[in-house]
């Protein structure tokens, strides 16, 4: 993502703003600032197709999760299972997007994977290390976004 | 009423689709959760129009759609992808698909597809 140029870099970001706005009615804010504290995520995942494949990875803290699960249902309540398939949703459609506006810039034809939806303990304590591409939060917490090569 | 079935693994999108065309002259018949489950609930509902995710676990989309297109070359099938590039397209194209809505789904667009295609 770093050989990417800023303004598909920037692209990526908004595609992912107004997804989540139109989807969950939640507005993310871009943030500097990487959790100080290890809290529950929850991790959706999409993996491309190509040469040099590479992963999409949203992580979100549980709060932000259902944050944007009650906005898609609006309000309405849902089962563990549920919930998982509609988060895998909205990754369907913020890297769907991603990906199709990368490949009409670059020329390419790129595909992505059904997404994988799963949920760690202590996700940010482990991947300190690793700082995301792009990170915000709402008034429910953080959520980071890497694009990880293999 | 106009009967749809709507094939994908989503169901967020079934229930999108459900509440946009509510209040339309629309019936949601089926929602099955994947290519070779739409392809059966098609012969069983003879639906008069289908919506067709093309990102599903197993086989996708568009080859789903070819094979119903096969059976009944009649059949009216509205593409849905968030992959929605010019290659998408051309291929959608190709395999003798006409429509293709990008997700997230807009009411607005969602009904002036359905009405083109059902012309």
């Amino acid at each position: 993502m770093e050989q990417e140029p800023l303004q598909l870099q920037k692209a990526y970001k908004d595609i992912l703003l107004s997804c989540t706005d139109k989807m969950a009615g939640l507005s993310l804010q871009e943030t500097e600032q990487f959790p100080k504290e290890g809290k529950a995520v929850f991790l959706g995942s999409v993996v491309t197709s190509g040469d040099c494949p590479f992963e999409i990875r949203c992580v979100v803290e549980q709060p932000v999760y259902k944050r944007i699960i009650n906005g898609m249902t609006k309000g309405k309540k849902l089962g563990e299972d549920m919930q998982r398939l509609y988060f895998a949703e909205y990754m369907n459609v913020v890297c769907g997007k991603i990906i199709s506006r990368r490949n009409n810039a670059k020329g390419e034809f790129l595909r992505i994977s059904v997404p994988v939806v799963s949920y760690e303990d202590s996700y940010i304590e482990r991947q300190k290390e690793q700082m995301p591409t792009f990170q915000f939060i709402c008034e429910d917490g953080w959520m980071g976004v890497y694009f990880l090569r293999d | 009423m106009i009967r749809i079935l709507v094939v994908d693994d989503s169901p967020f999108v079934a229930a999108q689709i459900t509440e946009l065309l509510g209040k339309e002259n629309y019936e949601v018949v089926g929602h099955a959760l994947s290519g070779e489950q739409g392809i059966k609930m098609y012969e069983e509902l003879k639906p008069d129009l289908v919506t067709m995710d093309i990102i599903m676990p197993g086989i996708d989309g568009i080859e789903a759609a070819v094979e119903i297109l096969k059976k009944d070359p009649a059949a009216r099938i509205v593409m849905l992808s968030s992959l929605c590039d010019s290659s998408v397209l051309e291929e959608v194209k190709s395999k003798g698909m006409h429509y293709l809505i990008p997700k997230p789904l807009e009411q607005d667009l969602l009904l002036a597809t359905l009405e083109l295609a059902m012309k």
